[in-house]
């Protein structure tokens, strides 16, 4: 894993975060002072740590938007809304880059392109004043970098240094010099450009950038760099907290990086402990039966009860391994809300309210899409333009809640604005055009009934598709995308008051382990956990009972029944070949069921049945499987009960 | 420093300095595929280096110098995978 990268997201998606909600304040209060000297320092600071990579684009507007902030530092310029909108939309900008610069490793390919037209933005913002205020920074810029550098400790200390192309000639030897820094941590050499043809490369053309980590003192660094200060950035790692640093450092210490794969890993042993557990305790249960020596049969009985408790407690801490807070998640949208308004003419305040709630991490990854497009459909449809609000009494600024609330065994994120509400007429009659529903049905239907159907794939009421809206997701796609997380999407609206969109979702994934068995053309489901054993039974093991069949299996006898006939197909296998059968029940009531054959194993999240299929006896859900079929879950235990 | 070819290995001894980048070089350029052997190298000018980064010869010999073990040997590595 590369640390140095790590950090610079951590800490960089710390600074975006704090910039935007101290950018929000701001905007509420524009004579405060410390906070426009907090999110100058936030983007300083963010810019010093991109010179760490190849980043430019992202070091270009960053640069641009401290200008822009040491401007209003130094009061040469005063905040106004546009200035605000553009600082707000540069955060988002420098968010999502640091999104793609975690997944990709680098920023897109438009994002010179898209950078430039930020820094235009922001110039603009600035009535041209940039370039004055410019100089102004470079003054306040040596004095603020000098305050990080010189305490004592075990600070680290970037060096990015990038030799002129003609420093051979010079006398330099970029390799000697980094030799010289003294306790180096770690080093990278880069191209400064791709390396371009072999056969024409120039040998006396210095082309390498020397990225490294010190834990000397800055002093003892610029030292070995002395000849040239001017091709050297250093930056001082831990340099964003000055106050609260011995407790973020107290944090750091107690918190280990592991990679997800080697939890799911270590998530997958605890599961496979389980089922052998449940092995134990059939055996065990027999043994009881027997009526073995009791002395014996007590102490395996606490020992069972032992091993039961902690295997369950085992099982329990390693899923909380995967939590991780939800609120990270949900701050990102009061920023991304303001610039989705900005661009179309509204005003929007949305407020983070609720519980700090800790989440499986890929519930909390997943959300982020999902929320994004129903965040952008309050903005786009839900709130009014400026005249309808003023027109209805409303104030101008919309308000757009998320809130996120605990409910028992799940968790709700609700997303409330105070817009026009949905127009239930007008979804009747898209649904008559678009989904060929017609009037008598439409009319059959409750309000209620009415309003979910927004989520019916290929339903958007959007006469025209706007830049936002219209990314070719809809409705369905949110709740499909909350649907694989284990979750479900409701909708509330009031004409002219406001439209609710609720998530109501687990706070873990629970993986069930199935095991797939064919019957016929169609395949199931059947929990691992409630197999007592598979057994292969041969024709001469199989007896006649009455109606029915049954074979000897460790000294009893159990019924043989067909999973065919179970399932109300009235179909039984042969038996002439012998049958493959899974042992099932609880207690003393145990059956075998025939099957066609025993596929797969796999893990699958197991939802449960919905709608007209709720109430099918001897099928407890349904579940994806990877090749995009739905598998039914059988349970057993209803099914030969 | 001496640049030499030894069959289809470029052997590199004693402190490399800027001039031997050219000779280097023209090895390099001479025949694709040589390895070049570092085992009796002292220490490594960055134009030297900068070549064995962009031809990524198989760099072969263990030498003796620490810095170079520790950073630059980790670099060339990197560089070999790709």
């Amino acid at each position: 894993m590369d640390e140095l990268r790590d950090q610079f997201l951590l800490e960089g998606r710390e600074l975006a975060q704090q910039a935007a909600a101290d950018l929000l304040a701001l905007e509420r209060d524009p004579a405060d002072a410390s906070l426009i000297a907090r999110v100058f320092r936030a983007v300083h600071t963010m810019k010093g740590a991109t010179g760490l990579f190849d980043l430019g684009p992202l070091g270009s507007l960053l640069h641009v938007a401290e200008d822009l902030l040491d401007g209003l530092r130094s009061k040469v310029l005063r905040p106004d809304t546009a200035m605000m909108s553009a600082l707000i939309g540069t955060i988002v900008q420098v968010e999502r880059w640091l999104d793609d610069f975690e997944a990709a490793g680098k920023l897109p390919t438009d994002a010179a392109e898209r950078g430039r037209a930020s820094e235009a933005a922001l110039r603009q913002a600035s009535g041209g004043r940039i370039a004055e205020a410019a100089s102004a920074a470079s003054a306040a810029d040596t004095g603020w970098m000098e305050g990080l550098g010189g305490s004592a400790g075990d600070r680290l200390t970037a060096i990015r240094y990038v030799p002129r192309s003609d420093c051979f000639f010079a006398g330099d030897d970029p390799l000697e010099m980094i030799r010289a820094v003294p306790d180096l941590r770690r080093l990278d050499i880069l191209p400064r450009e791709p390396w371009g043809p072999t056969d024409t490369f120039d040998p006396f053309a210095c082309n390498l950038v020397f990225v490294a980590v010190s834990g000397a003192p800055r002093a003892e660094i610029e030292a070995a760099f002395r000849f040239v200060p001017d091709q050297v950035e250093l930056v001082a790692l831990d340099d964003k907290n000055e106050g609260g640093d011995s407790e973020g450092a107290m944090t750091a210490a107690r918190m280990l990086r592991v990679p997800a794969a080697r939890l799911d890993q270590l998530a997958e042993t605890v599961d496979e402990l389980m089922i052998a557990k449940n092995e134990l305790t059939h055996l065990f249960r027999q043994i009881a039966e027997a009526g073995l020596d009791s002395g014996i049969s007590r102490a395996l009985t606490a020992g069972q009860t032992n091993i039961d408790r902690v295997a369950a407690r085992l099982h329990r801490t390693v899923a909380d391994l995967r939590l991780v807070p939800l609120s990270p998640l949900l701050r990102r949208f009061p920023v991304l809300a303001r610039e989705i308004a900005d661009g179309l003419g509204k005003q929007v305040e949305l407020r983070v309210s609720g519980d700090s709630l800790e989440v499986d991490k890929s519930i909390v990854d997943g959300l982020f899409e999902p929320l994004l497009h129903l965040v952008r459909n309050a903005v786009d449809h839900g709130i009014e333009t400026k005249e309808a609000r003023s027109a209805a009494g409303k104030p101008a600024t919309a308000t757009i809640t998320l809130e996120a609330r605990r409910t028992g065994d799940s968790f709700v994120i609700a997303l409330a604005d105070d817009g026009r509400g949905i127009d239930l007429d007008r979804l009747r009659s898209t649904a008559r055009e678009k989904l060929g529903l017609d009037g008598a049905d439409l009319a059959a239907l409750s309000e209620q009934d009415v309003l979910e159907l927004i989520f019916r794939p290929g339903f958007s009421t959007s006469a025209k598709v706007s830049a936002l809206s219209g990314r070719g997701v809809g409705m369905d796609a949110v709740r499909s995308a909350v649907g694989a997380l284990g979750g479900k999407v409701s909708v509330a609206s009031k004409a002219g008051a406001g439209t609710t969109v609720s998530l109501t979702l687990p706070f873990r994934i629970v993986m069930t382990r199935v095991v797939t068995v064919e019957s016929g053309a169609e395949r199931f489901g059947v929990p691992i956990d409630a197999i007592v054993e598979t057994v292969r039974v041969a024709p001469e093991q199989i007896q006649p009972v009455r109606h029915g069949r049954a074979f000897i299996w460790r000294d009893r006898v159990l019924p043989l029944l067909d999973l065919p006939d179970l399932l109300g197909e009235g179909r039984n296998f042969p038996g002439a070949n012998g049958l493959h059968a899974m042992v099932v029940g609880e207690g003393d009531r145990l059956a075998a069921i025939a099957v066609e054959k025993f596929s797969d194993r796999i893990d699958v999240l197991m939802r449960p049945l919905e709608g007209f299929l709720a109430g099918i006896k001897g099928i407890s859900g349904t579940a994806l499987t990877g090749d995009g079929h739905v598998l039914l879950i059988l349970n057993p235990v209803e099914l030969i009960a | 420093m001496t640049v030499h070819l030894d069959h289809r290995t470029i052997r590199l001894e004693g402190n490399c300095y800027v001039e031997d980048a050219e000779p280097l070089l023209a090895l390099l350029q001479g025949g694709a595929g040589r390895a070049v052997d570092v085992s009796a190298m002292g220490t490594i000018h960055a134009a030297v280096l900068q070549l064995l980064l962009i031809f990524r010869p198989q760099v072969v010999g263990a030498n003796s110098d620490a810095f170079f073990n520790r950073w630059i040997q980790p670099v060339l590595a990197m560089a070999d995978d790709e």
